[in-house]
């Protein structure tokens, strides 16, 4: 107790100094916490965007083109079978041409929507109407009504091409979305899987898509689920299709380490010299504690304590200059919509780290300074006056 | 009687390569109570002899026994310990803490020794403060108070924690003759009272014929050690 009340009184004594050394600290942190909160929005922004909305593994048949049996065993044995799977989505995909005078291709993409909507959002997507639940009713997006000058409750007729004669069908519009991405608003008709298989005259689906809690679980998992499901079924991954972007991350994240030891190394190099300065300046006192009897284990504390003391006040400032920035940044870097340009993820274990890192980067830059003063001798001291 | 402090041959050579030889075999003990002056021209060994004494510096050769336990042979913790428990300093140069107030710096021995002031510690440090004076400025910085003041501060602490032996080295060197005066004074009032054993260098011959025994050092050696009637 005796060393840290004495730390505490020595950067007491020196209060602009121990402003300046914390604040430096501070700075430091709260860098930290910015940079880090950046790099982690930007990585999870990045993902979202990329496959937020589309499967993260897919069972499909192992030949191109062929259809799985509409099977609920599988469907509930996907569902069980791991925990990351947060869900599964059957599909039917196959395409056609929406008669306008050009004749439009399109894709027909019948879905279960209870399962659907947890991958792809429709419901948040629909900017009219309704998600298509009795037969033969449809949505489209935005672009593709646009183009045809329809809209809700009309009728649309798509010619199917996977028999010969063409199909022709007749559908009712009940809703349009916008996904923000034209390739989809223009080529996607979205109707209940009920409704694909009988357009097709089947009972089977495309595929059976699924989500993961932890998206970069997928080719873990994918890979249990081939070898369980065995060679007549073919699962795919967005990892194995998405490298650029899995190394684009990675570079991301040795980027931010990076930043992160600099920032500790400058943090570090600042406390240390400061620390050292300090022996010096208080080598007369340490010399007269000495002489009255103070330990030189205690001598040694009394400037880890400065060290700790200086981390965790620059460690506490920082976090509030860290949380600080990253509000104004949320504040005041925004779209032209208002929106955020970036949401910045920071966790409370990523500030506990960032702190505890600060703390152990003062201990450390104490070290040198508390050896200096536990072998300082008295006699020098009292001799030298 | 008892003695307190007992040195025999100490010899002190300074200097690795060109050596100095200070002390040249010293030889002296020091019994319970008494109050001791140590005279010479500066240079003549006086502080050197004084560290020793008060273990913060070793002797090159020559036993020291302080309470009759060899301080020559302990390691640096024990001898912290013993210079906590057993010897109050008082240095020419004060040497309070600047970051302390008077009441602090006389308590610091006391909270080195147990780790925490109790109330009676207080107690003891108020009629200490009272002792030499200085009540009206006990709170402030040692900083702000004058010489005498300091030095004043710098004998209380001395005292803190009742030692039987108090080793001061030119305690008045800094202070003016009347200040000085005061300051025996009250050292001579400490010894009567609590039976303190004082050593005390100074280089004021009238000072040093004030005390019980009177002891003269000259180019390291003992030229003349009188007992004062
Ligand atoms: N660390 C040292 N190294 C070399 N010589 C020293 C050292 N300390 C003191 N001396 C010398 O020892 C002699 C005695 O010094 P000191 O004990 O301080 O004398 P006094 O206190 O009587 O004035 C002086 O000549 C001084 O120069
Ligand atoms: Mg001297």
């Amino acid at each position: 107790m005796l060393p840290l009340s004495i730390a505490w009184r020595f950067l007491m004594a020196s209060k602009a100094q121990t402003i300046l050394i914390a604040l430096g600290i501070a700075v430091g942190v709260s860098v930290q916490i910015f940079i880090g909160g950046i790099i982690t929005g930007l990585r999870e922004d990045l993902v979202e965007t990329t496959i937020g909305n589309s499967s993260h593994i897919t069972v499909s048949a192992q030949a191109r083109n062929e259809l799985l049996e509409d099977d609920q065993s599988l469907y509930e044995f996907l569902k069980t079978f791991d925990d990351q799977i947060r869900v599964v989505n059957r599909s039917l995909v196959f395409s056609g041409n929406i008669l306008t005078d050009q004749s439009d291709p399109v894709v027909l993409r019948g879905f279960d929507f209870a399962d659907a909507n947890q991958m792809y959002q429709f419901d948040e997507r629909l900017m009219a109407g309704r998600l298509p639940s009795a037969n033969q009713e449809i949505a489209l997006g935005k672009d593709l009504v646009d183009a045809l000058g329809i809209s809700i409750n009309d009728e649309v007729e798509v010619l199917f091409t996977f028999e010969i004669p063409p199909k022709r069908e007749t559908f009712t519009l009940v809703g349009v979305f916008d996904f923000r991405v034209s390739q989809i608003n223009q080529t996607w008709l979205i109707t209940t899987i009920e409704t694909a298989q009988t357009v097709l005259g089947v009972n089977q689906v495309s595929a059976f898509e699924m989500q993961l809690k932890d998206v970069f679980l997928a080719d873990q998992i994918a890979e249990r689920l081939q070898t369980e499901l065995g060679d007549s079924y073919r699962v795919t991954e967005w990892k194995s299709a998405n490298q650029e972007l899995l190394s684009g991350l990675e570079g991301q994240n040795i980027s931010g380490i990076m930043i992160q030891v600099f920032v500790i190394i400058s943090v570090v190099l600042g406390i240390a010299s400061v620390l050292a300065i300090t022996v010096v300046q208080k080598s007369k006192q340490l010399g007269i504690l000495k002489a009255m009897g103070i330990q030189d284990a205690q001598a040694r504390r009394i400037f880890l304590y400065q060290g700790a003391l200086l981390g965790l006040i620059g460690g506490v400032l920082g976090i509030l200059l860290g949380l600080g920035l990253s509000e104004s940044f949320s504040a005041f870097a925004l779209n032209p919509d208002g929106s955020p340009i970036l949401e910045l993820v920071i966790t409370p274990s990523f500030i506990a780290l960032s702190a505890s890192l600060a703390i152990m980067a003062a201990l450390f830059a104490s070290l040198v300074p508390a050896r200096r003063s536990a072998k300082l001798s008295v006699i020098e001291v009292i001799r030298n006056g | 009687m008892a003695s307190v402090l007992r040195l025999s041959a100490i010899k002190k050579v300074y200097g690795e390569k060109v050596k100095t030889q200070v002390l040249h075999g010293i030889d002296l003990s020091f019994e319970m109570g008494s109050f001791n002056a140590i005279i010479g021209q500066s240079g003549s060994g006086k502080s050197t002899l004084m560290n020793i004494m008060g273990t913060l510096d070793y002797p090159t050769e020559g036993h020291i026994e302080v309470y009759g336990v060899r301080a020559d042979q302990m390691d640096k913790k024990a001898l912290a310990k013993l210079r906590n428990e057993k010897i109050g300093f008082i240095f020419q140069h004060h040497y309070l803490l600047p970051e302390f107030t008077a009441f602090e710096n006389i308590l610091m021995p006391y909270k080195i020794r147990h780790g925490k002031i109790t109330e009676e510690a207080r107690k003891y440090a108020a009629e200490l403060i009272e002792l030499v004076g200085l009540t009206k400025v006990k709170h402030n910085k040692a900083t702000d108070m004058s010489g005498g003041q300091m030095q004043r501060v710098a004998i209380a602490r001395s005292l803190i924690n009742q030692p039987s032996l108090i080793l001061a080295d030119e305690p008045t060197g800094a202070l003016d003759s009347d200040t000085t005066e005061q300051v025996y004074d009250l050292l001579r009032k400490i010894n009567k009272t609590y039976k303190t054993t004082f050593i005390i260098i100074t280089h004021d011959k009238k000072i040093a014929e004030k005390a019980d025994r009177m002891i003269e050092i000259k180019d390291g050696n003992i030229v003349l050690d009188v007992v004062i009637q």
